[in-house]
């Protein structure tokens, strides 16, 4: 059984374990359920008001679940890369000629972009009030898309994905999801 | 001089993205010393290193460096798959230097890092504390925003902040469709020469440079000289206030942005320089997405026309040209 390093990707040479097909995918697959879990501990916690959602997420940190929170901040952000990274691989080796699992990919892409957007708003600090403001989106309003509206439509491509995948719609370059 | 940092970097890009030397070993060596070099440059600015050290932004550190590897790596190997067998070089062995699988690595460092380093919380929202202005840019948006943000200091906010991102959207999204090579041919370059490279340099130009620029540039206020189109228009051209309604203020760009979206798809195919490459384009893909092409290439394109325009100078160039039509 050949090692895992050495198994050829579509171009018929060698993949890296860093660009092996479905890597980017597979970690970001692997780190909704721990941004999701931290995500549910924390809302009991935040408090999306102008005046509390700062000292909300103060106290946060300066509390026992501050860990939780560093786990969904710091798991969102490599979330972030990895949806970025797995699109461009995707891309760069032409498997958006299946168009379902490119679009799936880019949905999800936007959605991942958009729930980061949503949850730096949320914070709260001096940089996110100003354009929360501007905005002038109410922090209830963000707060509904954060932890409602943006999970419900990741967990709506990931099953569109999951129903692709089933039936072999999705792979593009030979199991690339 | 962070817009003639901007132009250098997509200009490196683009020139460098069809030719091989730089997907080589030896290519490949340089630019790892050219990077840290300019890492070396970067570290020895005071701003850049206060920039640096804001654990906010290291995502976006480690963003760039991934995805310029990746881009590098994928690069070299579509280019010595086109190459003959006998010239190709000798299989690549990072896998056995990188042995653990990406999963792994990305779970237990997440973590790690959040065993070691508290998520910042930043500024409270009614501090009377004004950011510090070399790091107030770097600040005032998240990292994955920074790139837009950059943008956005040169272009105005019209641009940077609605039309580059919707052209990105619309590329992402067109991108299936404006491929029309065979499905059985796969790679950056085999079977889509001309289509591939654009989208690749609109990633990699539009989505990498810019936050490049922004994390290790310069400190930026200095950069932007000249006023932008709306301001001249309404400042110096008709000389009265700027409207209040932003549709109206923002009128002239929304003109000639429309102008030129309807001009350019049909300049190209005929003018002497640009018939080869666009003609063939409006032959292999039809009208409508030979159209749809040049739309988001004018949107791309916007980027380094605004940038270079900044750089000169704007004011003194339109007003020649006004002094000329009028």
């Amino acid at each position: 059984m050949p090692q895992p390093s050495s198994i050829p990707d579509a171009s018929g040479q060698p993949a890296t374990p860093l660009f092996r097909r479905g890597a980017w995918g597979r970690l970001a697959l692997a780190l909704l359920p721990l941004v999701a879990v931290s995500g549910l501990l924390l809302a009991s916690l935040y408090r999306p008001s102008a005046d509390d959602a700062w000292w909300s997420v103060a106290a946060i940190r300066g509390g026992d679940w501050s860990v939780v929170r560093d786990l969904h901040r710091w798991g969102g952000e490599l979330l972030l890369i990895a949806v970025w990274l797995h699109l461009f691989r995707v891309f760069m080796v032409g498997a958006y000629r299946r168009r379902s699992g490119w679009a799936v990919s880019v949905a999800g892409t936007l959605f991942v972009i958009l729930s980061m957007v949503t949850g730096w708003l949320l914070r709260f600090d001096h940089g996110s009030a100003l354009v929360v403001d501007s905005l002038a989106l109410g922090l209830p309003f963000l707060y509904a898309l954060h932890v409602l509206v943006l999970p419900l439509a990741l967990v709506s491509v990931f099953a569109v994905w999951r129903r692709h995948r089933a039936s072999g719609g999705v792979t593009g370059e030979k199991g690339e999801s | 001089m962070s817009a003639a940092a901007h132009l250098v970097v997509l200009a490196v890009l683009f020139s460098a993205l069809r030719g091989r030397l730089l997907w080589t070993r030896l290519g490949g060596l340089a630019l790892g010393l050219a990077t840290l070099a300019g890492g070396v440059a970067s570290w020895s600015d005071t701003e850049v290193r206060s920039r640096l050290a804001d654990p906010d932004l290291w995502p976006a550190v480690l963003f760039v460096v991934v995805a310029g590897l990746l881009a590098w790596w994928t690069m070299r190997r579509e280019q010595e798959r086109t190459r003959p067998i006998h010239e190709q070089e000798e299989p690549e062995s990072l896998a056995r230097l990188v042995p653990l699988s990406p999963l792994i690595v990305g779970g237990m460092s997440v973590f790690l890092v959040a065993a070691l380093v508290p998520a910042p919380v930043g500024l409270p929202p009614d501090s009377a504390v004004a950011p510090d202005s070399a790091l107030s840019h770097a600040r005032s948006v998240p990292w994955f925003l920074l790139g837009l943000a950059e943008l956005s200091r040169h272009l105005g906010p019209l641009v940077a902040w609605l039309l580059i991102p919707l052209a990105m959207i619309l590329a992402l999204a067109a991108t299936p469709r404006l491929d029309t090579s065979q499905p059985e041919t796969e790679g950056p370059f085999r079977g889509r020469r001309d289509e591939a490279p654009f989208f690749l340099w609109a990633w990699l130009g539009l989505g990498l440079s810019p936050l490049v620029v922004a994390l290790f540039g310069p400190v930026p206020n200095e950069a932007a000289p000249g006023p932008a189109l709306a301001e001249w228009f309404w400042l110096d051209l008709l000389a009265r206030r700027e409207p209040d309604l932003w549709l109206l203020r923002e009128l002239p760009g929304v003109c000639l942005g429309v102008a030129v979206a309807v001009v350019l798809p049909w300049i190209l195919p005929r003018s002497t320089f640009t018939r080869g490459v666009f003609g063939r384009h409006l032959r292999r893909l039809g009208s409508r997405r030979y159209i749809y092409l040049c739309l988001l290439l004018t949107a791309f394109m916007l980027v380094p026309v605004g940038l270079a325009m900044r750089a000169i100078g704007f004011g003194p160039w339109l007003r020649l040209a006004g002094g000329w039509w009028l």
